[in-house]
């Protein structure tokens, strides 16, 4: 596909220019050797297709994970205003909070490294994983889940699945205000009422790494990384609580698009003002699966420091498993950032992309103020992630936003194709890492050629400086759906 | 949208390639038989459909749908509910009937039982993007993408 209207503005830094019905310009942060995917599915349009939504501000972002997705693109940022903008359920996505978190430990790559296989499978027990995976052990009541919607990650922990600490360190202190049950429908209390703390499949995983390289000693230091540092990220949403939500809401979008006479170029997008009752109630709901969301990443953490502190039979004060930051992936937020030199409230979706804030912003951790929040982002199984820190330059320029992951390369056909007769999990065993997976099928889709190099995607957010490099874990045991 | 013709099956959908995504085109000489191919090419996608055995009986009710497109979007949603809340896998449309805004049809098949039924791939949902239902060239046909 060929798009005439795309030109370099710097080394990382692609304009498509306002045309048609787009009402702002579209900005890909990308590079020349990453272009060629970005252009040859439907990412771009869709970057165009969000441009021309009512109240956008600035531009239609993209970022370099940028790949096809339905509505938005996946690594899209979009900021609307907060009176004549929409919302839009598409541009959050089924999978509402899908995101991040990353733990810490005092334990260093050589502790563990004779015991990859057994702890592997340990969790592999412990955390419920896969398709329809579901906890035999709890079926949250209707009342109970109803205050997981509205308490998130809070609620976990006053029921006894984490510390008290862990809430400082999880974006919106793992709990988004406004968020009212009664708009969220029975069939989504239905489908959530047995999936918390279940990792669920897809690109959903646990993975235990090693920091092996650290870029930014005074950040990593602040973060508690040090190198050969044993950590483990956790990767899942909201689970079919949250489809359910999004599912509910297309339906109510479809015909306030037609009520309030927005125009869309694709259904996906679907939308209602920001202020209308409709853009309200979706807002609220999403709330709820947002919340839902951090208190399933919240409720994995506590059944993995278990795990930890039995199969090294260590002390909770020895292993120091600390929560370093939650982030959400699949979300919309709103923020006030500045807009033409004046205070702007907005309504950003981020979906997949990243929360970036900078150095003293007042909605990151108290100590994490000197240096911006950490960003986590995950890779692909067989090559690395990274922890970077939020910037002053993602304020001014993306609304606090950047990239969330490597963003495919490989349909998941393409990716059946190339991994025939292969054995990913024999391959990557020679790599020194561990694969327990609940399906075949997922390994071959997740496979690490399925996706964009993430050392390429950070370097361009790193070199735009729309986030910094920290710090970069190598895996060593995934945990697959 | 690229067709990918190998992995066509009893030539009752194709599998359409997307890079994060996964869809199928279905066509039929009517709209109760696309209606009825695509529930059982999305199916087939997930698990081996000739697996599944006609046991148990279902009642899918819809009403008050703003079109024809959402209420196929219903439809197959419908079919991933089933499977995902209640472990139902859906073989065979034995009914359906259009109304006014809605539909009403009677399924059979039967619990999933993994030793059975391996899984091939799992959706989120069905999606808008993209989606084509209605007539081509005089012939009904169904496109759409699901969320993996």
């Amino acid at each position: 596909m060929s798009f005439q209207n795309l030109e370099q503005i710097s080394e990382t830094k692609w304009r498509l220019k306002k045309t048609g019905n787009m009402r702002v310009d579209g900005i890909v942060y990308t590079s020349a050797s990453m272009l060629d995917d970005i252009t040859k599915d439907e990412a771009l349009t869709q970057v165009s297709n969000v441009a021309s939504l009512p109240g956008i501000m600035k531009a239609s972002f993209g970022m370099p994970d940028i790949h096809w997705g339905y509505g938005f693109p996946i690594g899209g940022v979009a900021a609307f205003d907060i009176d004549s903008g929409v919302v839009s359920p598409g541009g959050v996505g089924y999978d509402i909070n899908c995101g991040v978190r990353l733990l810490r430990t005092d334990l260093v790559k050589d502790d563990i490294s004779k015991k990859l296989e057994d702890l592997c499978a340990v969790i592999f027990n412990s955390v419920p994983s896969g398709v329809g995976s579901k906890r035999v052990d709890f079926t949250l009541k209707d009342k109970d889940l109803k205050d997981v919607l509205k308490k998130g990650a809070y609620w976990a922990i006053e029921n006894g699945y984490g510390y008290d600490s862990d809430i400082e360190f999880i974006e919106d202190g793992g709990m988004i205000k406004g968020a009212e049950p009664e708009f969220v429908s029975k069939r989504a209390i239905e489908r959530g009422s047995n999936q918390l703390g279940t990792v669920g499949s897809g690109n959903h995983f646990i993975e235990v790494g090693f920091v092996e390289e650290i870029y930014d000693e005074e950040a990593a230091e602040i973060y508690g990384l040090s190198l050969n540092q044993i950590t483990v990220m956790i990767h899942s949403g909201s689970r079919g609580l949250g489809y359910q939500i999004c599912d509910d809401y297309l339906k109510i979008m479809q015909k306030a698009t037609a009520k309030y006479g927005i125009s869309i170029p694709d259904r996906q997008l679907c939308s209602a003002p920001i202020k209308s009752d409709e853009g309200q109630r979706y807002l609220s709901s999403m709330a709820c699966a947002a919340n839902y969301a951090f208190a399933n990443r919240q409720i994995m953490t506590h059944l993995i420091r278990d795990v930890f502190m039995k199969f090294f039979k260590l002390s909770p004060s020895t292993l120091k498993m600390n929560l370093i930051y939650d982030v959400a992936h699949n979300i919309a937020k709103i923020e006030k950032h500045m807009v033409d030199g004046k205070l702007k409230t907005v309504c950003v979706h981020r979906k997949g992309a990243t929360r970036a804030f900078s150095e003293n912003h007042n909605e990151i951790p108290q100590r994490y103020r000197k240096i911006g929040q950490p960003v986590l982002i995950p890779g692909d199984m067989g090559r690395c992630s990274y922890v970077l820190r939020g910037s002053s330059k993602a304020m001014e320029e993306t609304f606090g936003s950047t990239c969330h992951g490597a963003g495919r390369v490989l349909s998941r056909n393409e990716a059946k194709k190339h991994g025939r007769g292969r054995q990913i999990d024999d391959e990557l065993r020679k790599q020194g890492i561990i694969v327990c997976a609940a399906g075949r099928h997922t390994l071959l889709e997740e496979m690490p050629s399925a996706y964009k190099d993430v050392s390429q995607v950070v370097d361009v957010v790193h070199n735009s400086g729309i986030s910094l490099k920290v710090a970069k874990l190598r895996p060593l045991a995934v945990v697959k759906g | 949208m690229k067709k990918n013709n190998k992995n066509m099956k009893d030539n009752f959908y194709r599998v359409l390639n997307h890079t994060a995504d996964v869809g199928f085109e279905v066509d039929a000489r009517d709209k109760d038989l696309l209606f009825i191919r695509s529930a059982y090419a999305l199916i087939d996608l997930m698990v081996d459909i000739e697996r599944i055995e006609a046991k148990e009986e279902r009642e899918i009710k819809i009403s008050d749908s703003f079109d024809l497109e959402s209420l196929f979007i219903s439809w197959l949603g419908e079919i991933l509910f089933y499977f995902e809340t209640k472990g139902f896998l859906t073989s065979k449309v034995k009914k359906i009937n259009f109304n006014d805004g809605g539909m009403e049809a009677l399924v059979l098949g039967e619990r999933y039982d993994e030793k059975k039924h391996p899984i091939k791939a799992v959706f989120k949902a069905p999606t808008y993007h993209n989606l084509k239902v209605g007539k081509e060239n005089g012939i009904w046909v169904a496109r759409v993408i699901l969320d993996v």
